[in-house]
C-alpha cells in the first residue's frame, strides 16, 4: 500500500513538473561581421533581450544591468550557400557602465564575463540572398557564473540563429543581423540540498 | 507677409517629413519569441494546412506604447494558408508558401500567455489575442524554408490595417521574419508544436497620431510669441 502511495505522489510530482512548460534561453540580437574568404574569422555583437518576458537559464538582473553576448574567432571553412566555420568563442557580459553601441563593437565585451564558452562548429545556411539560418552547438567553460549550471548542464547548448543580410537589418560595418538564442536542451532547475531523511519525508 | 508664409510652408513640410519616415529612419521593431504549429504537421505541409505562431515579445519601440515592466507584449500569427510544401532534391531544402493570414500585436498588464500543449488549447489563442490591439495587419507575402536538420526561416510582408501603433492604414509597411527551429536542432518545443521560432516584426508607419489644435501647433514654431 505504501509503495503504491509512493508511487502515485511520484507520478502526480511528474505530471505537475510537465503540465507548465518553461522556455529558457538567452535571447540575443547581433550584428555580424564575415571574413573576406576562407580562413578568415567572423564575429558576433549583440544583446540579450530576454528582459521579464521570457526565463534566462541562469538569474539575471536586467533592472540593473545590460547583458551583451560576443562570438569572436568563428573560422569560415567552407563559403557557400551552406557555410561552415569552426573553432568559436562565446561570451556572455554584465555591464552597467557602458551602453553598448554597434559603431563600438568594445561595448559589448566590457564588464563581467558571467558565462564563457565554445562555439566549436557552427553552420549558416542562406535560403534567400538576404535570409538564411544558423545553429551551432555551445559548451560553457568559464565566466563567474559558470557554477550556477551543474556540470552535466554545461555542454550541448543549441546556439540557434535566423541570419538577414537585407540592408535594412545590418547596422554600418557589418554584414549580417543575427536574431537568435543561445538555450539549454532541457529546463535548467535550481539544485536544493536536503538529507535523505529529509527527502524520504517529503513521502510521508 | 510672404515670409511667415514661407516659414509656415516650411514648419509644415517638416511636420510631414517627422510623420512619415523613411523605412530605415521610422522603422519601429518588435522582437519576439514563441511557438508555431500547422494543422496537418509542418514538415508534411499540404495545401489548405493552416500555419499558425503564438508568441512573447521580449523588445518593442516606444511608440507601441507599452511598458514590458509591467506589462506583456504578445504577437499572433493565424490564419496563413499553406500552398503545399516543395522540396529541392539538390539542396534539401523544402518551401512553403502561404496565402491570406493576419500578424496581430496586444499589450496585456496581466501577463498571462501560456502556451499549453497541443494547440489550439485551452490558453492558446485565448492568452495571446487579449488585452489592447496594438497592430494588425494582413499578409501580402509568406513563405517558410527548411532544411533536413529542422532549422529554418520564415518571412513575411504586411499591409498595416489597424491598432493603436498605427498611424494610418499602410500597404507594404511591415515586414516579419524570424528562424524557425524544429525538434531535432536542440529546440525547446512544448508537445504539440512544430518549431521554435525567434524573430522580428518591422513597421513603419507605426507613428501615433497627436491631436493639437492650430494654436499649439503655431506656437511650436513662434515659441517666443
Amino acid at each position: 500500500m505504501k509503495k503504491m502511495k509512493i508511487t502515485l505522489l511520484l507520478l502526480a510530482q511528474l505530471a505537475l513538473a510537465t503540465s507548465a512548460f518553461a522556455v529558457q534561453m538567452f535571447d540575443f540580437d547581433a550584428q555580424a561581421t564575415m571574413p573576406a574568404g576562407v580562413g578568415g574569422a567572423a564575429a558576433a555583437y549583440g544583446r540579450i533581450v530576454n528582459g521579464q518576458a521570457v526565463a534566462t537559464p541562469i538569474p539575471l538582473d536586467f533592472a540593473n544591468y545590460e547583458y551583451t553576448i560576443v562570438v569572436t574567432g568563428l573560422t569560415l571553412n567552407t563559403l557557400g550557400t551552406n557555410s561552415f566555420f569552426s573553432g568559436g568563442t562565446v561570451a556572455i557580459y554584465q555591464d552597467a557602465a557602458t551602453p553598448s553601441d554597434w559603431a563600438s563593437p568594445a561595448t559589448f565585451s566590457d564588464g563581467t564575463a558571467v558565462l564563457t564558452g565554445t562555439l566549436a562548429t557552427f553552420q549558416r545556411t542562406m535560403f534567400t540572398s538576404t535570409l538564411g539560418t544558423g545553429t551551432g552547438f555551445v559548451d560553457w567553460t568559464g565566466g563567474t557564473q559558470l557554477g550556477q549550471l551543474a556540470v552535466a548542464d554545461r555542454t550541448g547548448w543549441p546556439f540557434l540563429t535566423s541570419v538577414s543580410r537585407a540592408a535594412s537589418q545590418v547596422q554600418a560595418g557589418y554584414a549580417e543581423r543575427w536574431d537568435g538564442k543561445v538555450e539549454p536542451e532541457q529546463e535548467v532547475v535550481a539544485t536544493e540540498q536536503m538529507s535523505w531523511s529529509e527527502l524520504k519525508a517529503g513521502y510521508r | 507677409m510672404k515670409l511667415v508664409k514661407f516659414m509656415a510652408g516650411t514648419a509644415l513640410a517638416l511636420l510631414l517629413a517627422v510623420a512619415a519616415p523613411g523605412f530605415a529612419a521610422g522603422i519601429a521593431v518588435v522582437d519576439y519569441v514563441g511557438f508555431g504549429w500547422e494543422t496537418g504537421g509542418l514538415a508534411a505541409s499540404a495545401p489548405g494546412d493552416q500555419f499558425s505562431v503564438a508568441t512573447v515579445v521580449t523588445q518593442i519601440d516606444p511608440r507601441f506604447g507599452v511598458n514590458l515592466g509591467s506589462s506583456e507584449a504578445t504577437l499572433y500569427i493565424t490564419g496563413l494558408t499553406s500552398q503545399g510544401a516543395v522540396t529541392d532534391p539538390f539542396s534539401g531544402v523544402t518551401t512553403i508558401t502561404y496565402t491570406g493570414g493576419t500578424l496581430a500585436v496586444y499589450g496585456d498588464p496581466s501577463r498571462n500567455h501560456d502556451w499549453g500543449t497541443y494547440p489550439a488549447n485551452g490558453t492558446v489563442p485565448s492568452t495571446f489575442t487579449d488585452g489592447t490591439l496594438l497592430f494588425s495587419g494582413t499578409f501580402q507575402s509568406f513563405s517558410l524554408s527548411l532544411l533536413p536538420s529542422g532549422a529554418g526561416a520564415y518571412e513575411g510582408l504586411l499591409n498595416g490595417t489597424g491598432g493603436s501603433a498605427l498611424a494610418y492604414p499602410c500597404s507594404g509597411c511591415a515586414y516579419t521574419f524570424a528562424g524557425t527551429f524544429a525538434a531535432p536542432t536542440g529546440a525547446q518545443i512544448p508537445a504539440g508544436y512544430d518549431v521554435q521560432v525567434d524573430g522580428t516584426l518591422e513597421l513603419e508607419g507605426a507613428v501615433p497620431v497627436q491631436n493639437v489644435n492650430w494654436g499649439s501647433l503655431k506656437q511650436l514654431y513662434n515659441p517666443g510669441r
